[in-house]
This record gives structure tokens, sequence and C-alpha cells, in this order.
């Protein structure tokens, strides 16, 4: 299942975490908790996280909402060749 | 009859009960002391049940059991040393999915499991429902549905124990199975440890180990293994890297099964809001519907109100300011009040009046923002930005280039790939940023009447088509192809907070008034010099020289050389052309309205000629340094200023002639 999600992910752009877990038929609650094991597994990073050491020295950090209040996720290098190799 | 004890282990994620059900079987009969050499807490106790002793041991709270803290290392090898009689997993039927991980973990162990199913009145409050008896035939394993707190549950599930112990009932569950193309390397790895696995581990439960990368299970087999088996065992395992993919995918699918079987969710009638709209929002069409909507809304909304305002503000502020000055310099010279009146009140004066229009955006779009909708936005432009090469990730920085087009340019930051970013930093200024806007918000009325918002949201679009041309032709001819994945999660809908966006409302209006307060005076008050010297007569300043030069091409798209001042001007900011057609115009023409006077001097075709160039037209300078920050390229930089001065003026010429043949 994990292999799968991975492999859905890369097939095109942006996926909701809503539209994978009816893609694979799962709760969002379990789809987080195998995003979370991505994660932790390094094939998936978060995004938001980093954002702020890039907004450093932006004088629109404090008024500008990029990414909202929605986490996301991206593809890890590790995460791209394992789902070539799949 | 022989005293029989029987050890009994309570399993369970953190906070599931294991201490309140622990405390309800033993009592006062406890021993609290430590796990050897740990500093965590063990505790024992006894409890009598139906002829039998219980021991129960209260292991810690874990999530998972893979070595990674003290404590699931703990959890772990008291079960597979001790041995256990029982081990009772304790699971939140509330957060049943979390739960079962660790179930998913303790089937695989030589030691057979009840699974406590606790908290079913949490899971009953919130609308979910767990039949137990599902579970049951699902897992192959007893499930006793429970309260702990109320004690409820617990003298069956006493008795499920003495069940399974005495034998009465088969113990057959149904375990996680690695995915169907891993199996045969379990195998071979099993097979290769096969004589060295020291005694209570089980030996399919160590190669599934080595094969997640467990480091204790590793480094224990590598001690134990004869050199060249083990580096058999090595090359089984670096040739499978993603041999941890396929356990966890195992459990997953397992995780998945249960759940399907077992588990009743709140009713399809009691879907949250949230996913209610969504399913419009996101809908490939109407989600883009609805976002050209919400577009359009915001302009109408600056018209039917802003525009109004702005109007009423030019007349009473700026013509008021302007008497008021003449009367209180009636003794001073004539250029002094021409400075003030043509250059600082016609040109920054007229750029405030702007104010009321940027707070209506400023306010609409924070409101957007805040309610939680722009990620439903990027989502569903999602498949028009892979036209050229972006996700929809790029779409943020670009979406914040409506309000100005240097976060625009700087948002491009969060976009990782290199290509990416730098085709994101050149597609940003074409996004009509507020300044465009409220040029746009003031010269659209006075040309094109009520039909003002239809062209507002034609220069709109149009930027918009540029852009993404402009995006597809930069993937195609610059860039490579480049593959891109995201998930993102949809925040929930919630009702905005006025703090918020009153907040953003005041920072961005601050930021507008010392920019009319610094570059915007400081260009009108250079305009009007320029216009004033060498003579005094505009006719002959320098400005009319520097106008002239650019007439040829300006003659093209049926504009002055005022308009091609202007647009020069706008380069500084681009309220810039509004203060020097104010500075411009209000010189010499007493009393008249910069409106009226436009709309004489320019042809229909003329002025939409004008409005897109404006539009297209070179970023302002504090743009253009940003783009030369960001891409930290003098080469980029001057692409971009080049490109967009050409797609400007071509847009222009095509535009006026193409107005012209229609008529
Ligand atoms: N509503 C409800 N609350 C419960 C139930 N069982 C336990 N609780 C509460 O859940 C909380 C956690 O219970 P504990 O027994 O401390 O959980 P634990 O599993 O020992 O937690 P750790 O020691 O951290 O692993 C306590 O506040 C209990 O009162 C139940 O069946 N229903
Ligand atoms: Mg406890």
């Amino acid at each position: 299942m994990l292999d799968q999600l991975l492999r859905i992910v890369t097939q095109r752009g942006i996926h909701t975490r809503r539209e994978l877990a009816q893609r694979l038929d799962v709760s969002e609650e379990l789809l987080q908790q195998m995003i979370e094991e991505l994660v932790h597994m390094g094939y998936l990073k978060p995004v938001v996280g980093d954002c702020h050491d890039r907004c450093a020295g932006c004088p629109f950090a404090t008024g500008c909402a990029i990414g909202g209040a929605g986490r996301i996720w991206t593809l890890t290098g590790k995460g791209v060749r394992a789902s070539d190799v799949t | 009859m022989p005293e029989h004890v029987i050890t009994v282990a309570l399993a369970g994620q953190p906070n599931v009960g294991k201490s309140t059900l622990f405390n309800l079987l033993t009592g006062l009969n406890q021993h609290v002391g430590n796990w050897p050499g740990k500093t965590i807490e063990r505790k024992t106790g006894t409890c009598h049940f139906d002829g039998h002793t219980l021991e129960v041991v209260d292991l810690p709270g874990t999530y998972s059991l893979t070595a990674n803290s003290l404590e699931e290392r703990i959890a772990r090898d008291y079960i597979i040393k001790e041995k256990p009689d029982v081990v009772v997993a304790m699971v939140n039927a509330a957060s049943l999915e979390r739960n079962l991980y660790l179930v998913a973990e303790l089937l695989p162990l030589p030691v057979p499991v009840i699974v406590a199913l606790n908290m079913v009145d949490v899971a009953e409050s919130e609308g979910m429902k767990v039949e137990p008896h599902v579970l049951e035939a699902a897992l192959g394993v007893p499930v006793v549905p429970m309260v702990a707190t109320k004690g409820r549950g617990v003298k069956l599930l006493l008795e499920e124990i003495d069940r399974l112990v005495e034998g009465e009932v088969d113990y057959l569950p149904h375990r996680p199975q690695i995915r169907e193309d891993h199996l045969e390397v379990v195998e071979g790895i099993e097979s290769l440890v096969n004589p060295y696995v020291p005694d209570p581990y089980p030996r399919r439960w160590v190669a599934l180990k080595l094969l997640e990368g467990d480091a204790e299970i590793t480094e224990m087999m590598r001690e134990r293994m004869k050199e060249d088996t083990w580096q058999k065992v090595h090359a089984i395992l670096h040739q499978h890297e993603d041999g941890v993919v396929a356990v966890a995918s195992g459990r997953y699918d397992w995780i998945a099964r249960m759940i399907r079987a077992a588990l009743i969710r709140p009713k399809v009638g009691q879907i949250s809001l949230t996913h209610r709209l969504d399913r419009w929002a996101t809908h490939p069409f109407w989600g883009l519907l609805i976002l050209l909507g919400i577009v359009g809304f915001i302009f109408w909304l600056t018209y039917a109100v802003g525009a109004p305002l702005q109007e009423w503000l030019d007349i009473v502020v700026v013509g008021g300011a302007a008497d008021l000055a003449n009367a209180a310099l009636s003794g001073a010279p004539d250029w002094l009040t021409s400075l003030v009146v043509d250059g600082i009140i016609g040109g920054v004066g007229t750029v405030l009046t702007f104010l009321p229009i940027l707070i209506i955006f400023f306010a609409s779009f924070g409101f957007v923002e805040d309610v939680g909708y722009m990620a439903r936005a990027a989502y569903v432009v999602d498949r028009f930005m892979h036209l050229m090469g972006l996700h929809g990730k790029s779409f943020l920085p670009l979406f914040l280039g409506f309000g100005c087009n240097v976060p625009s340019v700087m948002g491009a930051r969060i976009v990782e790939s290199p290509r990416a970013r730098l085709l994101t930093i050149l597609l940003a200024p074409l996004m009509p940023c507020t300044a465009r806007m409220a040029v746009l918000a003031f010269l659209t009325p006075i040309f094109f009447g009520t039909a003002a918002p239809l062209v507002s949201w034609g220069m709109v679009g149009l930027s918009l088509v540029v852009l993404a041309l402009s995006g597809i032709l930069f993937h195609k001819v610059l860039f490579r192809g480049e593959r891109v994945a995201f998930i993102m999660e949809l925040p929930l809908y919630h009702i905005p907070d006025w703090r918020t966006i009153g907040l953003l409302i005041l920072q961005r209006s601050k930021a507008f008034l010392a920019r009319a307060g610094t570059i915007i005076l400081v260009v009108s008050v250079i305009i009007w010099a320029l216009s004033a010297l060498p003579t005094g007569d505009i006719e002959t300043s320098f400005l009319a020289t520097i106008g002239h030069l650019l007439e040829p091409v300006g003659r093209l798209m049926g504009q002055n050389w005022r308009m091609m001042v202007a647009l020069l001007a706008s380069f500084v900011a681009k309220e810039n052309s509004i203060a020097t057609l104010g500075v411009l115009f209000s010189a010499g023409e007493e009393e008249a309205q910069l409106g009226t006077i436009l709309s004489q001097t320019l042809t229909p075709a003329a002025a939409l000629a004008f409005l897109v160039v404006q539009m297209l037209f070179i970023p302002c300078v504090a743009t253009v340094a940003t783009v030369k920050q960001e891409t930290d390229s003098w080469r980029w930089t001057g692409f971009s200023v080049a490109y967009l001065l050409i797609i400007s003026l071509l847009g222009g010429i095509l535009a006026y002639q193409m107005a012209g043949f229609v008529g």
C-alpha cells in the first residue's frame, strides 16, 4: 500500500490527501499515518517545514501566507527512485 | 488443585487505558519497580480469578515495536524473552487505525494476543461504531469491547484469557503478510539465518526485521553469523533497500482490511461542511468556475464600492487640497504653486485616492486566504500549471502576485527545483499586481463606462493567458520537462478571523502609503521638474523631448507622448502612470478632472492598447531588483525585462490595430 501510494504520487502533480485516501480506499486518518511513516523512512518530506528558513530575509514573511494552513509533502530523491523501481 | 499462575502483559499505545485496567485488575496487589537497567517504571501485580492467579505486567506505551525507543525495546524484549501466556493488546476504539499498527506488530510474535477494544464510549460519542464480532472474525483473535474507566468488559476479558489459556478456543490469527513480490526475499533471508537465530526469537520475524533494517536485530545477527553467510544476507538486504516499504506496506494493507470490515463511520449525511464544499471547490470544472467567480466577484466589489469612493476622494480631497494649496500659495512664485499643485497633489494625491480600492483588494484576498480557500485554488489550477512544467505549488507564489510582484518573486523560494523556481520568477511579473489593478480600476471607468468591469476582467484574463503561454513557451524552449509531485492537505474551512485580516490590511496599506510618501513623491516631483524645465512650457520641456523620442513606438499603438512618458514612469512604480498623467494633464488645464481630459484625448482603441501595455509592461523597479536578487543573475534579469518589454509592446500594437480594425 505504501508503494502504491508512492507510485500514485509520482504520477501527476498535486494530490490532495482526501483524493489519495479515496483511491487507496482507506480513511484519511490512515493515509495521514502512511504519509508520516514515509516521512519517517525518508521517502517524503514536509514542505512547509523548511519554508520558514527560506522566508528568512523576506520582508513580506509576516503578511504572506504561502501554503496556507494546509500541510504539503513532496517526494524526496529516495522517494522518486523508489517509485521508479516499482 | 495446584495454583496455576498465568502471566498477562498489557500492551498498547500510550494513553489507551492500560494503567486504568491494570489498577482495576490488581487493586492493592501491586509492585512497582524498574525495568532491569532502565529508568522506566515496571509495574506488576496479581489478580485472582476463577481459581487462577494472574500475574499482570503493565508494559510501557508504544506506537510500534521497531526498537526506536527504549519503551519499544522493553516491550518487545519482554514479550519475546519472557513469553507471557497472553498479551492483551489494548486499543482505543476511537482511533482504531493508529492503534492497530501495534497489533499488526504483535501478531507475528509467538504469544497469543487478545484485543481489548477500549474506549468504546468515546468512539460512540464521536459517531463511530466498531463491530467487535466482525473485528474478531477479521483478526482471528478474541476481541473484548471495554470501557476501562467504568469497569465495563473486564469480566469478559478475564473469561477470554481463561478460555484462551485453557485451550478452549482455536487461536488462528490473520497476520499481516509482506507484499507478494518480497515473499521470496524474506524466505531467502530466513533460510540463511535459520541456524543462527537464538532461541526465543521466531525465525520469520527476525528475517522480516532484518529486511526492515532494524538496528538491534541486525547487530545481533551480524555478531552471531559467520562472516561469509552474513555477507550473503547483507547482499540481499542491500539489493532490497525498499524492503522496509514492503514490510510496512503489508501492515497497512492489513489495517485497511480490518478497518473496512469492522469500522462504521459517521453516516454520509454527517460529512463535514468542508467535504461538501470541496466536492465543488476541487472539482475540475466547477472548481475552476468557482475560482474565476471569486476573482470576478472581487473585481466587481472593487468597482461597485471602491471606484466611486476613489472618484469621490479625487474630487473632494485632491480637488479640495489643490484649491486650498492654490489659495495658500497665492503670493508665492508660480513655480512653487505648480510644484505643489501639479507635482505633489496631482501626482501623489491622485495615487493616494487608490487607497479604498486597495483596501477592498487586500480585504478580499485576505478573506479568501484566511477562510482556507487558497489550497483549493492551488489544487484546481494544478492541471494548467503542468502545461508550463510547473505544479500547483508554484501557483501559491504566483497568486501572491495579485498583491504585489515582489513577494511573488520571493515566494518562488518555496519551489524546490531550481528550474521550476526560475520559471516561477520569470512568470511572476505577469501577475496583475494591485498597483496595476488600481491603475486599471482608475482608467477603465473613464474610457469604458459601464463596460469597465468587463474590460478589467479581460485585461486580467489577458495577463493570465500571456502568463500561461509564456510558461508553456519557456517550458518547451528553455527547460526540459521535470517531474514534480505533491501531497497536500486541504485544511478545514473556517470562519475567518477578522483580526488577522485587519492586520493584513493595515500592514499592506501602510506599505502602500510609505511608497506614496517616498518613491511616488520623488517620481512625481522629477516628472514635474522635467515637465517644467527648461522653459516652463510643457510642450518644449525635457519630458516632451523624451516623450517625442518614444512617440514613433507610441504611434503604432495610438499613444501620444504623454502616455508614453506615463508608461516609462510606471517602471519606477506602477502607480506612477497615474501620478504622471496627473502631473502632465493637470499642468495648464485649470479645474478639469484628469478623467475628463483623458477621455477626450484618447480613442477607445488607444486606451485599450495603453491598458494592454500597462498590464504586460516591465515590472516596477522593486520587482526587477528582486528578480536580480533571487536569480542572482544579470542575464536572467535582463532576459525578463527584455521579454516583458517586447511582449507588452507587441500586445499594445496588436490591440490597437485590431481594435481599430473592429471599430
Ligand atoms: N472515556 C474513557 N476514558 C478512558 C477509558 N479508559 C481509560 N480512560 C482514560 O484515559 C486516560 C489514560 O489512561 P491510562 O490508563 O493512564 O493510559 P495508559 O495506557 O496507561 O497510558 P500510558 O501509561 O501513557 O501508556 C485516563 O485519563 C483514563 O481515565 C475508557 O474506556 N473511556
Ligand atoms: Mg500507563
